[in-house]
């Protein structure tokens, strides 16, 4: 994105503060001009000039990841039970394709029936993301791989008996074969570049927003681009922004309020987020911030998935990361704007439909 | 002795081509280059952390951005750094710490992995990369802090002029006293938090603490205002926060610098570079040095094996031609004696010839002195038979003597030159031994008797009567030993006795009383033409062949003679023959049988006789003698004559003559028993070679006998092949025998 020209709110400057408190009518105009400011690039675009938009979020470029043979390979894979301990889960399981990405549970099952600890994110789009995992703790989707299947709680196995499992299989085999230079054991980082070199291609571009971005007038509806304008204006799009809507930066939860606190159940670990992984205090409840595409269809929300609707997530996001109060117009328009983030795969809508 | 030289200097050779192969410059060239691509590296990680840097500035000082470029600056300094770490702890045998991420990987990890564990490379380039990857690793965290403060700063900073707005309307309507102070801290703040916010200043964030702390002391307000006080002091204390956050991380950002480090590390990586360049030159160029050392000792090996070889092809140049010389020398040689052997051939060719001419000459000697003899003798013969006066008669007698000595003498030279030509053979047939002493002694009787010598013989009774050998030329020792036993004696006696000396040998002893033979001439009596004294020749007369030809007779039937002799006593001949007993001859038939044999019908008185003799004399010879023997003798002279005549008339018994012109004899004789002639037909030889007797009879003739013809001999012949009832017995022997040598004891 070029950000070339120097931030609008700089030549804010020139229009001063408000000047006493007998000037009401001149005290909203700093306010206001800042606002325009703020908005004034993105909110010229509401003119509309048909040209490719510069906006602090970018479309999904089909060909953002070239197409990997072994992506059917990893199909497979994702798709394929037997990797787990007791082959009853498998990725397709906590992220299932025709349902956003994801299974729609605060906590999803793993092996044994067992409850996970963490509200599984969508697959869609993870390869967009800067790291893997609420607590960022892999840095792409290949290594994210060992996170469910080494988890006891999620697929619950070891690398021995996956490699052993996908060594009797003779298409297993032949097709490891195939895609990494004749090798001739299966190797792990085969089955995570397979898997990973799928999971990239989970990307949902042609969301009415991308539409808009790339200069289709016509993809959002007012509501979705007034939306748009509080979004921004709000300083939602501070955190969640770039190529996927968030999912390039951590952040604190709970930064002008105690959520943990406030939300009364006990702290676990996973709540912790990213302290677990550096052990630095100043990461206590720091997470990776989720990418908001296809965030419609991927209920519920937050690591803990204590929000069931998007209503109730944006007034939390308001409430403790904005410090803010939301009307319920900017809830309204907010959602509206969330909801024409969802993109399409397999020619359908995410979330609605086949696609595997 | 070539063997192991020659092992030791190939194993050597081939040590020397593995140390050149293996001294290749070629992994320190390789190395080098990975050094040059890790030079390079480390210079695109400082071009990406200058993108990074210029990332953070504009992130830095935009609002509502995206931080997108930002994180993927981020990110790659991560991978880089990720990467390099990955590298220098597998060298250190630790864990890489990235997981797998492959993708990450950029090239300058596995370079850097490569340069680190190089062992010439050393502690130093990885601990200076070990600075330089924490400094950037640090870096990146002030990155990811920044975004997430940077952020925050974002919300407050606008909202907090928004809150701003929104509270000083409602401050207003507080008791003019707080509503005034409110106003001086709010807009204060106001300006304050928008300068802040954008460029910090610990002044002014000191001063928005405590105008904040401030707003925070003002009491009694309403609820509403309170609250959104209370909102505006949670964001002002998160505003300031933030910023000073963002300035800490800013300034430990672009305070981070390993500029120098880079710099070093780069000069250590070129520094390295260069010399594996240049040991990587060095060895290439000593491997050159070695394989041409090796080429050089190659050829040198090689020429040396050409120059043996060439000696070698020398040697057996120079040993090709030694052969070929000796070959042709060999040659040569074998040439000279194939040349030696034909003129040998030839010379024994000309010796048989010369042989053969010699007998030859010989035979034909023999047949052209003994046909005048024969004439001489015979006709002397008629002539004493007829009237002649006393003087007549003592010239005749002369005449007889004499021809008889002339005989004597050509039998002994001819004799003589038989046994030298090798021409004698000596039979091998039975005979009655007994009987020919007798013979013998019968011989010298009248001489002895003439010299009042006794006569003694005397045969062992152990001696068989028939004996295997040669009968003939056993008389004819006998009479020579015996005539010259008579010759040497004045008085006494002379004995002729067998010995037997066992089953195979006998021994013939002539012994008489004579004059004796000195002893010192003993030695050579039985050499030829050697008399005892050369005065006996003239008192003796004789050839001085007799006891040669005894000699060499006695030494062809495998015997020898000797002689003791002493003067005045005596002398004593012993032959010594190997004879052994034989059956009785078949042959030894009577008269009777022969007769029968030839179924010869009794006839007339008159035996009718073909007479076939070319000679004038010897057939008036023998025509007188036959007709004294009561003969009708028809003679012709040639072999033609006497076929016509045989075949046409009717004869006895036929005399044929040998040698005759247009058909001899032989040829006659054959032709007629090829005719179916039956008759008898009886030889005249005057040859008395051997193989003529044989000849004789394979011809077809029933007997023969010698030229001159002895007196008895006709008689006998034609007694056994053409009786006649009742002629008288002579006292000759009986069986057919070849002709003796007639000699009578010279009177």
């Amino acid at each position: 994105m070029p950000v070339g020209a120097r931030p609008p709110h700089l030549e804010a400057r020139a229009s001063g503060p408000p000047r006493g408190g007998a000037s009401r009518g001149r005290r909203w105009i700093a306010p206001l001009a800042v606002l325009l400011c703020l908005g004034a690039a993105p909110v010229s675009a509401e003119i509309g000039d048909g040209a490719r938009r510069s906006e602090p979020i970018t479309p999904i470029a089909p060909a953002l990841f070239p197409p990997k043979p072994q992506a059917e390979l990893g199909r497979r894979l994702f798709n394929d039970t037997g990797l787990s301990g007791d082959g009853s889960v498998s990725c397709a399981s906590c992220h299932p394709l025709a349902k956003g990405g994801m299974d729609g549970r605060a906590r999803s099952v793993g092996v044994g029936g067992q409850l996970g600890v963490i509200n599984a994110p969508t697959v869609f789009n993870s390869a967009l993301q800067f790291a893997q995992f609420w607590d960022a703790r892999a840095s792409d989707v290949r290594a994210q791989v060992d996170g469910p299947l080494l988890d006891p709680r999620e697929m619950g196995t070891d690398w021995k008996r996956v490699i052993a499992y996908l060594e009797s299989d003779e298409r297993y085999r032949a097709a490891f074969k195939e895609h990494y230079d004749g090798a001739r054991r299966i190797e792990p980082r085969h089955v995570r570049d397979a898997i990973g070199s799928f999971v990239e291609t989970l990307v949902t571009p042609g969301s009415p927003f991308d539409r808009w971005l790339q200069g289709d007038d016509d993809a959002l509806s007012a509501e979705q681009l007034a939306g748009y304008g509080r979004f921004k204006s709000l300083g939602c799009v501070a955190c969640h922004q770039g190529v996927a809507v968030g999912g390039n930066m951590l952040q604190r939860f709970g930064i002008l309020g105690d959520y943990f606190a406030d939300r009364g159940t006990p702290i676990e670990k996973a709540d912790m987020g990213r302290f677990n992984v550096t052990r630095d205090e100043a990461d206590r409840h720091r997470f990776k911030v989720p990418s908001l595409r296809n965030v419609a269809v991927t209920a519920p929300y937050f690591h803990d998935g204590s929000a069931a609707t998007l209503e109730d997530a944006v007034r939390v996001m308001i409430k403790y990361q904005l410090g803010r109060r939301a009307t319920d117009d900017d809830i309204r328009l907010l959602v509206a704007f969330l909801e024409s983030l969802t993109g399409e795969w397999g020619g359908q809508p995410v979330g609605g439909g086949e696609g595997r | 002795m070539m063997g192991v030289r020659h092992l030791l200097t190939v194993f050597l050779w081939i040590m020397g081509l593995v140390g050149a192969l293996l001294l290749s410059g070629e992994p320190l060239q390789q190395r080098a280059d990975r050094v040059a691509v890790a030079i390079d590296e480390v210079r695109a990680l400082q071009f990406a952390e200058v993108r990074l840097d210029g990332a953070l500035r504009e992130a830095q000082h935009s609002i509502g951005a995206s931080y997108d470029e930002l994180t993927r600056q981020a990110l790659t300094i991560t991978a880089a750094v990720n990467g390099g770490r990955d590298a220098i702890a597998a060298i250190r045998g630790g864990e890489p710490t990235s997981m797998d991420a492959e993708a990450d990987r950029t090239p300058l990890s596995h370079n850097m992995g490569d340069v680190a564990s190089d062992p010439q490379v050393g502690e130093t380039p990885s601990s200076l990369f070990d600075t330089i990857a924490e400094t950037v690793e640090g870096k990146r965290k002030q990155v990811e802090g920044f975004k997430s403060e940077h952020a925050i700063l974002q919300n407050s900073v606008t909202y907090v002029p928004t809150l701003i707005g929104e509270i000083l309307p409602e401050a207003e309507q507080e008791p003019p006293e707080r509503a005034a102070r409110l106003d001086g801290l709010l807009r204060g703040l106001w300006q304050d938090t928008l300068i802040f916010g954008l460029r910090g200043g610990e002044a002014r964030g000191r001063s928005i603490e405590a105008r904040a702390t401030e707003l925070g002391q003002v009491e009694g307000l309403q609820p509403s205002l309170a609250e959104k006080i209370g909102g505006l002091r949670r964001h002002l204390e998160v505003l300031v926060s933030s910023r000073r956050e963002v300035d800490r991380r800013l300034e430990a950002y672009f305070g981070a610098t390993e500029g120098e480090t880079y710099a070093q590390l780069q000069g250590q990586l070129s520094e390295l570079r260069k010399n594996a360049v240049k040991d990587a030159q060095l060895r290439d160029n000593l491997r050159l040095v070695l394989i041409g050392l090796l080429i050089l000792l190659a050829v040198q090996g090689l020429w040396g094996m050409r120059r043996r070889a060439l000696r070698l092809e020398e040697g057996l140049e120079a040993r090709t031609l030694a052969l070929e010389a000796a070959n042709a020398e060999l040659e040569a040689e074998v040439e000279a004696r194939r040349r030696t052997e034909n003129e040998l051939a030839e010379a024994l060719k000309k010796s048989r010839a010369a042989t053969q001419a010699k007998a030859d000459f010989l035979a034909n000697m023999s047949h052209e002195i003994r046909t005048p003899m024969n004439g001489v003798v015979g006709m002397t013969t008629l002539l004493l038979d007829t009237r002649l006066d006393d003087e007549q008669m003592q010239y005749v007698s002369s005449i007889e003597r004499s021809g008889t000595a002339l005989l004597t003498v050509i039998n002994d030279i001819l004799d003589f030159s038989k046994i030298e030509a090798g021409r004698m053979d000596i039979e091998s047939r039975p005979f009655d031994v007994h009987q020919v002493v007798q013979d013998v002694a019968g011989v010298l009787l009248p001489a002895a008797q003439g010299k009042e010598i006794r006569i003694e013989s005397r045969v062992d009774e152990r001696v068989p009567q028939w004996v295997l050998g040669d009968a003939v030329r056993l008389r004819q020792i006998l009479l020579n030993l015996a005539g010259n036993a008579v010759k040497f004696t004045r008085e006494g006696k002379v004995a002729v006795e067998v010995i037997w000396r066992g089953e195979d040998m006998l021994e013939f002893v002539v012994a008489d009383t004579g004059i004796g033979i000195p002893a010192e001439k003993l030695r050579y009596i039985f050499d030829a033409f050697s008399q005892a004294d050369s005065s006996t020749t003239r008192k003796f007369g004789g050839t001085g062949l007799g006891l040669a030809i005894c000699r060499r007779l006695a030494e062809l039937m495998r015997g020898e003679i000797r002689v003791e002799s002493q003067v005045g006593r005596g002398s004593r001949f012993r032959v010594s023959l190997p004879m052994g007993a034989a059956d009785a001859p078949v042959e030894a038939k009577t008269d009777d049988d022969k007769a029968n044999d030839r179924l010869i019908e009794p006839v007339t008185d008159q035996i009718r006789v073909l007479l076939a003799e070319d000679n004038v004399i010897n057939q008036r010879v023998a025509t007188r003698l036959l007709e004294k023997l009561g003969c009708d003798v028809h003679s012709v002279d040639d072999g033609t004559g006497a076929v016509e005549q045989a075949l046409g008339k009717d004869y006895d018994i036929i005399f044929m003559d040998c040698q005759m012109p247009r058909m001899d004899g032989y040829a006659a004789t054959r032709t007629l028993r090829a005719q179916g002639y039956e008759k008898p037909i009886v030889a005249m030889t005057a040859n008395a070679m051997p193989g003529d007797r044989e000849r004789c009879l394979e011809a077809g003739m029933d007997d023969y006998i010698p030229k001159p013809i002895p007196r008895g001999v006709l008689e006998r012949v034609l007694r056994t092949w053409a009786p006649v009832s009742g002629e008288g017995a002579s006292d000759e022997a009986r069986p057919p025998e070849p002709p003796a040598t007639a000699s009578r004891p010279g009177a």
